[in-house]
């Protein structure tokens, strides 16, 4: 189903393509486009019986559908215009209420005044006046009314609004939080909730005049508010999963958002009284048609993000926040309206059982004429009959409803739970990954070829040494060595040569979708002959890709460890098909290494510039200052362990977040050998509460256990650490 | 984090005094660790006593500074969790 990009506020439900547009003459006659006046039903052939048969069928069909439709609509689009009056109300009231507390500090009685005229404008009902005007002074708004299965002010059209509004609120929160990008957004949405309650309830309670009191109100509407603000921000929440879905979209793919997507319908599912809903087929089908579609949310997203994202980027900046909430509210609704509409052809279709039995040009040819004698009195008898009809077979459906809606749910929570268990064993630390799913689980499987294929070989080459029994072994050994298949499987240890490597990196390229005809294992097949990678992208060009060369004295199989730049990987046109890099001695392979940054910053091998180089610059650069001896002086390791373990550690930390922490600052403040004689172990103990986790440090003449139980014990005597050990029961 | 705002201070005073070319490339140097405000974690403690003193800290200053730079709260605070437990432990 297509989704329907929006970007107007203006929106004329009668524009909409459900029904022939009629005028309405001076003489309050209906008159169709030709100006043919048709005055009586009867004047339609309907002597015969198994015509009256077909028209019955025929209103059923479309007429009495028609019309409950036009007024549906306009029940919509009050829903939504609610959402933004109530905005506006609440603003007003909010407004009000602190210019009056301002202003009664000096003036009372024009504090008095502010009040009255604020409870004035909020309780002016617009949009419920707006309808009443259309439907009981204007003549076609009575027709459509009296035509309509279900009149604008009844309960169904009353719940249809409801549900209009419930929807647009959702869209609503849901397209603030996308907006803003997630959690910030649900404070924001719920913000937002506050203003759309507490207008709610200021015009429900404003429009009692004799018992108004702004003061007493007043609390009541702010609890209003908050109330809403909750429901708001609990939306918002599910706006930030969409937002993180949209997200996971443009990096996974589609069937992540999609999974988001249905947690958010069942979410929404939860919220709404299913069994109201089910009161009305058509408009249950149109919501969920709705909520299926994912342009739904990126509608919604597309048409405030405007509007938001330049209202918050002031508030972060100022402080203020000055959003047209009207517009807003408006073109949100409209995003809603129409992608509710589209759900709503969406639902006529799948209902087809009315019209599966007639030719649909003869039947529009009699519909259009029996929609000219809409005034007769006995035809609107005979459609009341038709929807009275139609109400007998909505209800009768009403079971069948149940049944799919129960059943949507359950579809909707095995795939939420399906997902979640797949990020579960995705996530879960206590799987142990073979080599292989490490290595992909690391990637991004779903992105272009270039970026995958090189993802696969940082990753590939971070994990494999070169076996270095290669070069020392003797001839057999090398023999030995070179000729074994290498794959995965039964691959023992991470040391490779050249061949090895080359095996493992096709293996994976294929794992991740390449096609085995895309990649090669080049060079010769003597014990002495290198090899490496080609792949041919579907692009034309191809990748060289070589890790255990020394190329410009460096190997990537180091250099990929170390956060270095690469030269061993080399994207090229088919003209340097076969070529050795290492023998390409006309381009300089380390700078072309480094055009790699742009890519390796959006996978996350390198930050700013490449970490490891930059360290390096960094060291070059500050490495010679004397301030580090003048704080430490001479005995500086003794000084800097004692400095690392009395670090105050916040209750927050447990045993197991100062292992992690003391290894990260071991690694900082010691040279390798220094940290070799500093260990840090991780141990276990039974508490009351559980298992928890200790850290214990040991070095010369320093000794510390830290967890959340005991707290932190620093030692300097070996014995008394010991002692104090054996009394805490641990385990490993 | 007090530290965090006070090296940022720091480094800011310095650009309003750069002298040299050779201070320009080590601000630069600066400029380009501080993206991630937990780049002193992964610096050599020499080098960033280096840094320190660039930025004019005292000896009196410069322990205390350090320590806030490299404390458990800073660490909790800018290590993603992804990171930090892959860093830490894989059997979490």
């Amino acid at each position: 189903m297509a989704g329907f990009a929006t970007t107007s506020v203006g929106f004329n439900p009668f524009n909409l393509n459900f029904g022939k547009r009629y005028n309405v003459d001076k003489d309050d006659k209906y008159t169709d486009y030709e100006d043919t006046e048709y005055t009586s039903y009867d004047e339609i052939d309907m002597s015969k019986q198994d015509d009256r048969a077909w028209y019955e069928k025929v209103g059923d069909a479309l007429s009495s559908v028609g019309s409950t439709l036009a007024v549906g609509a306009t029940s919509i689009v009050s829903g939504i215009a609610d959402v933004g009056e109530s905005l506006v109300d609440g603003t007003i009231w909010l407004g009000g209420t602190i210019a009056s507390g301002a202003t009664s500090i000096f003036d009372e009685d024009l504090a008095n005044d502010i009040r009255e005229g604020t409870m004035d404008v909020i309780a002016y009902d617009a949009v419920g006046e707006a309808n009443k005007a259309f439907y009981e002074n204007t003549e076609i708004g009575k027709a459509i009314n009296d035509a309509s299965i279900y009149s604008y002010d009844s309960r169904q059209m009353q719940g249809v609004r409801n549900i209009s509004k419930y929807a647009t609120e959702f869209a609503g929160a849901t397209a603030i939080t996308v907006a803003t990008g997630g959690l910030g957004g649900v404070a924001l949405a719920g913000a937002t909730g506050f203003v759309a309650g507490s207008g709610d309830m200021a015009e429900a309670l404003f429009q009692d005049e004799e018992n108004r009191d702004y003061g007493r109100d007043s609390g009541l509407i702010a609890l209003s508010g908050l109330g809403n603000a909750v429901s708001w921000a609990a939306m918002g929440r599910t706006g930030s999963s969409v937002s993180k879905a949209v997200s996971v979209m443009k990096e996974t793919g589609v069937k992540q958002f999609f999974s988001t997507s249905l947690a958010n319908i069942k979410d929404l599912l939860k919220s709404v009284d299913l069994k109201s809903l089910a009161n009305n087929k058509f408009i249950l089908s149109m919501l969920k048609n709705t909520f299926k579609d994912p342009d739904f949310y990126l509608d919604t997203l597309g048409v405030s993000a405007n509007n938001i994202s330049e209202a918050y980027a002031m508030w972060i900046k100022t402080g203020e926040f000055n959003l047209n909430w009207k517009n807003l509210a408006a073109e949100l609704g409209f995003a809603g309206a129409l992608n509710f509409f589209a759900g709503g052809v969406q639902s006529l279709a799948d209902l087809k059982k009315p019209f599966k039995d007639f030719n649909i040009e003869t039947k529009l040819a009699r519909y259009n004429e029996l929609m000219k004698t809409a005034m007769s009195e006995d035809y609107i008898k005979y459609m009341d009959n038709v929807a009275n009809g139609y109400a007998v077979v909505l209800n009768a459906e009403y079971d069948e409803v149940s049944r799919e809606l129960s059943q949507l749910t359950r579809e909707i929570d095995d795939y939420v739970t399906y997902i979640n268990n797949e990020a579960l064993v995705q996530n879960s630390p206590h799987v142990e990954l073979s080599l292989k799913q490490d290595i992909l689980s690391n990637c991004d499987l779903k992105t272009d070829e270039l970026t995958k294929a090189r993802q696969l070989y940082l990753e590939l080459n971070k994990r494999m040494n070169y076996d270095i029994n290669y070069y020392k072994g003797t001839d057999e050994m090398k023999a030995l060595i070179y000729n074994q298949p290498v794959s995965f499987d039964t691959l023992k240890g991470n040391a490779v040569v050249c061949k090895g490597w080359s095996e493992l990196y096709q293996e994976l390229l294929i794992e991740s979708g390449f096609d085995p005809n895309q990649v090669r294992i080049m060079g010769g097949n003597n014990v002495n002959n290198h090899k490496w990678i080609e792949i041919t992208l579907k692009d034309g060009n191809i990748i060289i890709a070589d890790a255990t060369d020394a190329i410009n004295h460096s190997i990537d199989l180091s250099n990929c460890k170390g956060g270095f730049s690469t030269n061993g990987f080399f994207y090229a046109d088919p003209s340097y098909s076969g070529a050795r890099l290492n023998k390409l001695q006309n381009l300089n392979l380390e700078e072309i290494g480094k055009q790699w940054l742009g890519m390796d910053q959006s996978i996350g091998y390198a930050s700013g510039n490449y970490q490891a180089e930059l360290l390096q610059k960094a060291d070059n650069a500050f490495s010679n200052s004397s301030l580090y001896n003048s704080v430490f002086g001479g005995n500086s390791f003794e000084k800097a362990l004692n400095n690392m373990i009395n670090m105050e550690i916040p209750k927050n930390m447990d045993g197991y977040d100062t292992y992690g922490y003391f290894n990260k600052v071991k690694r900082a403040m010691f040279s390798p050998e220094d940290a070799s004689k500093i260990n840090i172990n991780l141990s276990f103990r039974q508490t009351e509460l559980g298992t928890e986790a200790v850290t214990l440090i040991s070095g010369p003449n320093n000794y510390a256990i830290y967890s959340s139980s005991t707290g932190r014990h620093v030692f300097t005597d070996f014995q008394e650490y010991m002692d104090f050990i054996n009394t805490l029961g641990l385990f490993r | 984090m007090k530290e965090l705002d006070r090296l940022k201070e720091l480094i800011e005073d310095k650009r309003k005094n750069i002298k040299t070319e050779d201070d320009k490339e080590k601000l630069e140097i600066i400029d380009e660790l501080m993206k991630n405000d937990n780049c002193f974690f992964n610096l050599n403690v020499e080098t960033a006593f280096g840094i320190l003193d660039f930025l004019g800290v005292k000896p009196e200053e410069a322990l205390g500074l350090y320590n806030g730079l490299i404390s458990p709260k800073n660490y909790m605070q800018n290590t993603p969790k992804q990171v930090y437990y892959q860093e830490n432990n894989k059997t979490k």
